[in-house]
């Protein structure tokens, strides 16, 4: 480590991230030039900086002090019960993939523009877009956008490319981070967004059928959807809409180790977030968006592509393709202006899905749902509580009615040391006392005995 | 031909050429109440059938550590890419990003459960904000396009809320291919102006583009060139005098940090690249992040929510009735954010300083060391990064390409080539603070020796790499984009 001077009380820069420190002078002389100020002789004096106002420089072991005092701070999964979901949800993440995502030849490279000694990354992630291409049950698959929010975005946009039509249908139930999200996306592009009606928690194919029209290009749908049901309509859609209409598919990817690919009831485009797929939730991010779409499309698709073909020798190898599809290539006439993606979470999720395989995948699958139904059934046996909510089928997460106010119903929660759940109420305004309640494999029975208690005291403590 | 470099090379076959039935590679924790599969699910939803590989554990990793071996990465050598700053990644951010609480922290929890964290993103805010010369910031953009992308909605939003409808975006012909990409996803026209002789702005072709309808001039400074922008006050002048916002592309502050801020040049907006200035690992192509900082004036349009500090609280500050709304799922890439935040606590202001400084004086020493064989084409001096020419090689049938695979084989990253546009097979060099002067010299040495080398072994590069040289064109005329639509062997 190399430091240098005392400053101010006593402490000492530390520039052991800065090798030539010490080889100004030598550099120096070989460029030619005196001083390293003359290096920026031509920054105008009035434009230069005072020195910075910054708190005084750390060591490693003061810096990790200071972490673990403001980790200490915040409370997460491991200290608190927590039956959160809306996306994100705190699925075991088994140690291999965190082991095999720390290899830092993998993390420290860029964007591979340079195949030849990039196969690695390369291959890693062709391997993602084959895994989740099977699982979506959809041709192509890109290796990644930001998160689910910004695909959805992405996908309208996409639709409009497609078939130059400007109405696009969204759920009336949609979070509200995903609808400001997209509001945001499609503002450039002259696109209207109408919202289909629910019923009974999902969406209602009557009052969709009445919105249709020529001006319509596509639909967006959750399966499951925010309230965490699994929704028949899905099914029946490709049906209901026009042959150049475009229909969006949005999954949580981990249901779909027993739930019907979405390419299988006729998604062009399938967007999803690949969280619960071994990524940390790290107070929500950095996760993946995941994007896939048919060999009809794919031209149109934005986001970084992988492809396999052949080296001089002959050899199997990898490299970026379709790139005249992108900015640095196209500029302003880009299917999007992404570069920098989520690519070592594409990673992660594929490592995850090698590590579960087959038979890990389903059977988790099967365990998650059994868990949600029977934590539902034992929630409905309450006194004042509704579980789920509105009748029909979910994975993990479900909707809860309460007799109580379910804010102060959650706050009464939290002050007993759980989160039982997100209201609804926040992103749903005319959904009035329902709350989803999420579980993982990472709960035990005793967990579920906790929140039942819990439950029941906060209602009575309201009433 | 004989080099002192020889990648690994593994015929590693694919995760579904090495699965055999009836493994696995992971537990799973044990429940009882296991319901039948069927009534899990709505009528005509159940899947039919799943293909996913089955390994066991050991054989993922091993399969994983083949392909890392089988990649380059700032850990393995130098990675001078021009404008992608590919500094060396410290290794205590990692392990703060890593903590445990941090990993297992559901982004709507309640704020009094995660104060801690609230507190690290409130201090990257105001140390961004610091060194940028700005007033405020927003960390939620996930990457330098989407920053680019929230600057000119809030410029939109800006320019809207005076009653004045702006719809064009001026940006010079060097500027990165995000510029023009997020004009348009912004809902703007796209006014390119060509660069002046020297490489800087051109002054007069930017007066005769501004005008009542221009909402922004997006540069980069230092330019993709490298070059300090020498008018940036008269520049600064005619954007404001023309009622248009000023946008800094953050792309290039490792070559400024604690020597000049932007704020002080006069810009309203600008993002930071914390892959990039602020040492974050570039993931194999993300994931990064891009916080957007602003002027007083433009504060309230920032998206929600923004951390702020009320005493010794910090919040979520959602009640923002100018706010352009959101850009990303909840509050931007958590994990990455508490790299740069550790970064900037390890570094300080003297530390950012002296960094930018080394970051100058490697690339200079480079410059200064090939550039009587590699042509710089703009004379002026240059910052973190210069861009040379190639372009003498093509008599002998060489190319800015074939330079990159010659480097390759030598076991050195090349630079980015044939950006920016405006040179003739460019090289942009961008070598960053984290190389020894040796490494330097290596590079250089290489790229001399390539220079004098005999044209009949060009085509041949790369040699020692996992592969040789990658067919392309193939790949993109014959698109095989799963392991499924790869032919039968």
């Amino acid at each position: 480590m190399i430091t240098h001077g005392p400053k101010g009380e006593g402490r000492s820069v530390v520039l052991h991230y800065l090798p030539n420190h010490n080889n100004e002078k030598e550099m120096l002389e070989r460029i030619g030039i005196k001083a390293i100020g003359d290096l920026f002789s031509d920054v105008p004096e009035h434009l230069r900086s005072k020195e910075l106002g910054l708190p005084p420089a750390v060591s490693e072991v003061e810096l990790l002090r200071e972490t673990d005092e403001l980790m200490g701070r915040s409370r997460s999964g491991n200290d608190m019960l927590m039956f959160l979901g809306g996306g994100f949800y705190d699925h075991f993440i088994p140690t291999v993939v965190d082991n095999v995502t720390s290899r830092s030849e993998l993390y420290t490279s860029y964007t591979p523009y340079q195949p030849e000694m990039s196969q690695g990354i390369l291959q890693a992630l062709f391997e993602y877009q084959s895994l989740m291409s099977d699982l979506l049950g959809i041709d192509v698959v890109n290796t990644s956008m930001y998160d689910q929010q910004t695909a959805i975005g992405e996908a309208i946009l996409m639709a409009n490319r497609i078939n130059h039509r400007n109405t696009f249908l969204i759920p009336e139930h949609i979070s509200r981070d995903k609808e400001c999200v997209i509001a945001n996306y499609i503002l450039g592009s002259g696109i209207e967004l109408v919202k289909v009606p629910f019923q009974n928690g999902v969406m209602d194919l009557g009052a969709l059928e009445g919105l249709l029209g020529p001006e319509v290009s596509g639909l967006y749908v959750e399966n499951p959807n925010i309230l965490g049901m699994f929704d028949p309509g899905a099914l029946k859609v490709r049906s209901i809409l026009d042959p150049k209409m475009v229909l969006v598919v949005g999954i949580n990817p981990m249901t779909l180790g027993i739930a019907a690919p979405p390419g299988s009831y006729g998604a062009d485009i399938v967007v999803g977030d690949v969280q619960p797929l071994g990524v940390p939730m790290s107070y929500g991010g950095p996760s993946a968006g995941i994007f896939g779409t048919t060999m009809q499309h794919v031209r149109k698709m934005p986001g970084r592509l992988i492809g396999a073909t052949k080296d001089d020798m002959g050899r199997r190898a990898f490299c970026m393709t379709l790139s005249t599809r992108e900015q640095h290539i196209r500029r302003d006439r880009a299917t999007s202006n992404i570069c920098t993606n989520e690519a070592l979470t594409s990673i992660r999720a594929a490592a995850y899905l090698a590590s579960l395989g087959k038979e890990g995948f389903r059977s988790l699958g099967i365990q998650l749902a059994s868990r949600g139904k029977h934590l539902s059934e034992r929630i409905d046996s309450l006194e004042g509580f509704t579980a789920p909510a509105f009748p029909g089928h979910f994975f993990n997460e479900f909707p809860v009615r309460s007799d109580v106010d379910a804010c102060a119903l959650l706050d009464e929660c939290e002050s007993r040391g759980v989160l039982a759940g997100i209201n609804i109420n926040n992103d749903i305004p005319s959904l009035e006392n329902i709350f989803t309640v999420a579980t993982t494999e990472m709960h035990t029975s005793k967990d579920y005995d906790k929140l039942l208690r819990v439950l029941k005291a906060s209602r009575e403590a309201i009433l | 031909m004989r080099f002192e470099f020889q990648q690994a090379r593994w015929d590693e076959p694919l995760l579904n050429e090495k699965s055999r039935k009836g493994r696995v590679g992971a537990s799973i924790p044990p429940w009882d109440d296991v319901r039948e599969v069927s009534t899990l699910l709505p009528e005509g939803m159940l899947r039919e059938e799943l293909n996913l590989p089955e390994l066991s554990e050991p054989e993922v990793v091993r399969h994983y550590v083949r392909l890392s071996q089988m990649n380059f990465g700032t850990d393995s050598g130098i990675y001078p890419l021009g404008s992608c700053t590919m500094k060396y990644n410290p290794k205590i951010n990692d392990r703060i990003a890593s903590h445990s609480t941090l990993t297992r922290m559901h982004p709507l929890q309640p704020e009094d459960t995660i104060q801690g964290v609230l507190a690290m993103m409130y201090e990257l805010q105001e140390a961004l904000c610091e060194i940028g010369g700005m007033c405020a910031c927003t960390l939620q953009p996930a990457a330098g396009a989407a920053g680019e992308f929230t600057g000119l909605l809030i410029a939109r939003k800006y320019h809207g809320s005076r009653g004045d409808h702006r719809d064009e975006i001026i940006i010079p012909d060097s500027a990165h291919g995000t510029n023009p990409a997020s004009a348009v996803m912004a809902g703007f026209k796209v006014i390119e102006i060509k660069s002046a002789p020297d490489g800087s702005v051109d002054l007069d072709a930017l007066k005769g583009a501004l005008s009542e309808r221009t909402a922004a001039f997006m540069i980069t400074n230092p330019s993709t060139l490298g070059i300090f922008e020498k008018n940036i006050c008269e520049i600064q002048q005619a954007c404001h005098d023309a009622g248009a916002l000023l946008y800094y592309d953050g792309a290039n502050l490792n070559a400024l940090m604690g020597i000049s801020r932007p704020g002080d040049m006069g810009f309203d907006i600008m993002h930071y690249n914390l892959h990039k200035t602020f040492s974050t690992p570039h993931g194999g192509g993300g994931p990064g992040a891009g916080p957007v900082a602003v002027t007083a004036e433009l504060a309230k349009f920032l998206p929600v929510p923004v951390v702020v500090k009320e005493g010794n609280t910090y919040k979520l500050d959602h009640d923002r009735p100018d706010s352009i709304g959101k850009v990303k799922g909840f509050y931007g890439n958590v994990g990455v954010l508490i790299r740069a935040w550790a970064y900037i606590k390890t570094l300080g202001a003297e530390g950012l300083k002296r960094t930018s400084e080394l970051a100058v004086l490697n690339a200079s020493y480079i410059r200064s060391r090939i550039e009587s064989v590699y042509p710089v084409p703009f004379n002026a001096p240059s910052k973190h990064e210069f861009v040379a020419s190639a372009d003498f090689l093509k008599e002998n049938g060489g190319s800015a390409k074939d330079v990159a695979k010659m480097l390759a084989e030598r076991g050195l990253h090349p630079p980015t080539n044939y950006f920016p546009l405006i040179v003739s097979e460019a090289l942009m060099i961008e070598p960053t603070e984290s190389e020894t002067m040796e490494e330097l010299d290596r590079f250089c040495d290489a790229l001399l020796d390539i220079a004098k080398s005999d044209p009949e072994e060009w085509k041949k590069a790369p040699r020692t790499t996992t592969v040789s040289r990658v067919d392309d064109i193939t790949a993109a005329k014959n698109l095989i984009l799963n392991w499924n639509q790869l032919p039968r062997e």
